[in-house]
């Protein structure tokens, strides 16, 4: 017998087969956990990255800040 | 011990192997063989494991996603708790950090378990969600109770005191994984079934492909794991530069 894989039968209309037609069609129900695990893995690590990149910069800056501050006290105490 | 047994042990160790290989390689080399991986898995479901689970028609395929999920969930929660352990013991900050971003991975994976699981239930018992099912209401009651120690977390100024309280939640609610694993053993089966069984002539392919994508989203799940205690470092760097400017009085 040959074997049946779902992305035939998901990319398939809807009661084009016989088989399909008695069975309950559940191929938007799939589709929608697919896509909904997909956005949200791509969304958090997207998300993060933005933050990590946005925290970075900042503390590029305070950093920088903090040393011409520091530079600025020695100087006028020289 | 059967051949399939041995097998299993193998791979189980050559993957735990795999994991802390993992950790020496670049974080972005290590979320992209994670997503890689994935996309691998989704490959499996639809070129290499046969349609052949007739009692739920195509919605168990859904299966593939949310076992995955669900299984990395739980181990990310138990991690959490051991380093919740660690970070008692020690006082460290980083321990508490690495907690923390394993419990915000853990919710990841715990959100997309339970989203998974609603559609799934909606295709096969007609209702996304059963109130009295008791693998469903524990795994809900553990969502919100991680949910509860991020808030508590963000509701927190000092960083000791927002250490040490997060470790002993952290250890608290991780007690809750084994009631999770074996709640349908304690209080019996409503609708979610204990496991799901393969007819026997596609059980090793289903199986294969099962295990592959729990490989796979749980070396994706570390590699969030590891992005997100990045985050928090230099969270926690930003913190000590604004401590040294009130300081400082700048």
């Amino acid at each position: 017998m040959d074997k049946i894989y779902w992305i035939s039968l998901l990319l398939s209309q809807a009661g084009e087969t016989q088989e399909s037609a008695q069975e309950p069609d559940f191929r938007y129900h799939v589709w929608l956990a697919y896509a909904l695990v997909l956005v949200l893995l791509a969304g958090f690590t997207m998300w993060t990255v933005v933050q990590v990149r946005g925290a970075q910069k900042r503390m590029e800056h305070l950093e920088e800040r903090l040393n011409r501050t520091t530079a600025g006290k020695s100087k006028s105490a020289s | 011990m059967t051949t399939e047994s041995l097998l299993s042990i193998g791979a189980s160790i050559g993957f735990v192997v795999l994991c802390f290989l993992l950790h020496r390689i670049a974080l972005a080399v290590h979320l992209l063989i994670g997503f890689g991986l994935v996309v691998g898995t989704l490959y499996l479901v639809c070129f290499h494991a046969p349609l052949e689970e007739v009692t739920l028609g195509t919605s168990y395929l859904i299966f593939y996603f949310h076992f995955p999920s669900a299984i990395s969930c739980l181990t990310i929660f138990v991690i959490a708790g051991v380093v919740s352990v660690l970070q008692l013991k020690s006082g460290s900050l980083s321990h508490d950090r690495r907690a923390s971003s394993a419990v915000e991975v853990g919710l990841l994976a715990c959100t997309i378990t339970l989203g998974t699981g609603m559609i799934w239930a909606e295709a096969a018992w007609g209702q996304p969600w059963v109130w009295h099912d008791p693998r469903l209401m524990t795994v809900a009651i553990m969502w919100l109770t991680y949910v509860g120690y991020l808030m508590f977390r963000a509701a927190m100024d000092n960083p000791v005191k927002r250490a040490r309280y997060s470790a002993v939640l952290g250890v608290l609610f991780s007690i809750n994984v084994p009631v999770v694993w074996f709640a349908i053993r304690f209080f019996g089966k409503v609708s979610h079934p204990m496991e799901i069984e393969f007819a026997e002539d596609v059980r090793t392919i289903m199986k294969t492909t099962q295990w592959f994508g729990a490989a796979a989203f749980f070396i994706l799940y570390l590699g969030l794991w590891r992005l997100r205690y990045r985050a928090q470092t230099i969270h926690g760097e930003l913190e000590r530069i604004g401590e040294t400017f009130a300081a400082r009085k700048i």
